[in-house]
């Protein structure tokens, strides 16, 4: 929940989706209030889960947030992403992020990626089954870069981007950002975008479905 | 003679293959149309110090790996097909 959860929760409950689950295990640092605008000064150091889940249910009580405060990683991935209708990627590394990519994929989750340096962002929704993924973009041995500055607009703008991907695909309205990467180059004040083919050999396009047991 | 330049990627205005490449003679190396591909899209790491740069996943030579046929130095023939597979460099925040 940081500077693109914080928006994308913000327009999902304010639009009015049924149950927004979220999972951060991070606590609210002054450091993260350039951007992170969920969460106040008389949160930090509370949960991130918690401090946006009380605004959201105060945007809109209709909306049932579910707080988990708990890393992703490979072992809960599966597990955190059952019954999710969509999933929505505003991690701060890629290690996860290919996590999220693989477990979306295994059980045909459609996800939308988000992504910011500076004054740059990207945005693209992949569709299990259908499209690309996370992997024929990025290399998978991408590592992380240590901190990454980030302006606080441009989380906005790329979270309100987002969070236009996943109404439309509730909605069913519009054609999809998949197949590309959408960039903005705020420096410039310029949009442009890829277009991304599915890797040949993409062991994880290729996934087989898995559908994961309830406890 | 013509070369064949195909991309998993393509950058509206900047690269977008595939796209047909022209040269004289019977046949260049891999090496050569990478270079031409790099004037043309400078933004893309391609070839870096005469070897392969860090965009590049992979090179395919009518469908054979390139690392099998030479690697850089393949000789390239009249309506060979080059594929060229590009990684973007992500932006990790969030």
């Amino acid at each position: 929940m940081g500077g693109l959860g914080s928006p994308v929760a913000t327009y999902l409950a304010c639009a009015g989706v049924g149950k927004l689950t979220l999972v951060d295990f991070d606590r609210v640092d002054l450091s993260n209030l350039n951007r992170q605008i969920l969460h106040w000064e008389e949160d930090v150091g509370s949960h991130k889960v918690l401090s946006a889940g009380r605004k959201l249910r105060e945007l809109n009580h209709e909306t049932e947030i579910e707080p988990l405060a708990v890393r992703l990683d490979s072992d809960n991935a599966d597990g955190l992403l059952r019954g999710i209708d969509l999933a929505i990627d505003c991690l701060d590394t890629m290690e996860s992020r290919f996590i999220l990519n693989s477990a979306c994929f295994r059980q045909r989750i459609p996800f939308i990626h988000g992504g910011v340096t500076g004054m740059w962002g990207e945005v693209a929704t992949f569709l299990p089954g259908k499209t690309c993924c996370l992997e024929c973009a990025f290399n998978r041995g991408t590592k992380d870069k240590g901190p990454i500055p980030v302006f606080g607009p441009t989380a906005g703008t790329v979270a309100s981007l987002q969070a236009m991907e996943a109404i439309k695909f509730i909605s069913g309205v519009g054609r999809l950002l998949t197949d590309r990467m959408l960039y903005l180059n705020g420096e410039e004040m310029e949009f442009f975008s890829v277009v991304i083919h599915r890797k040949a050999g993409c062991d994880i396009c290729t996934l087989e479905e898995t559908t994961v047991p309830t406890p | 003679m013509k070369i064949l330049l195909d991309s998993n990627l393509m950058i509206k205005n900047v690269f977008e293959p595939p796209l047909e490449w022209h040269f004289e003679g019977d046949s260049i190396s891999l090496r050569t149309l990478l270079q031409k591909v790099k004037e043309r899209c400078a933004s893309l790491k391609i070839l870096q110090d005469g070897e392969e740069g860090d965009d590049v996943r992979n090179i395919l030579i009518n469908g054979k790996d390139y690392f099998l046929i030479g690697r850089l130095d393949a000789i390239l023939n009249d309506r060979d097909r080059v594929a060229l597979e590009i990684y973007l460099d992500p932006l990790g925040g969030g």
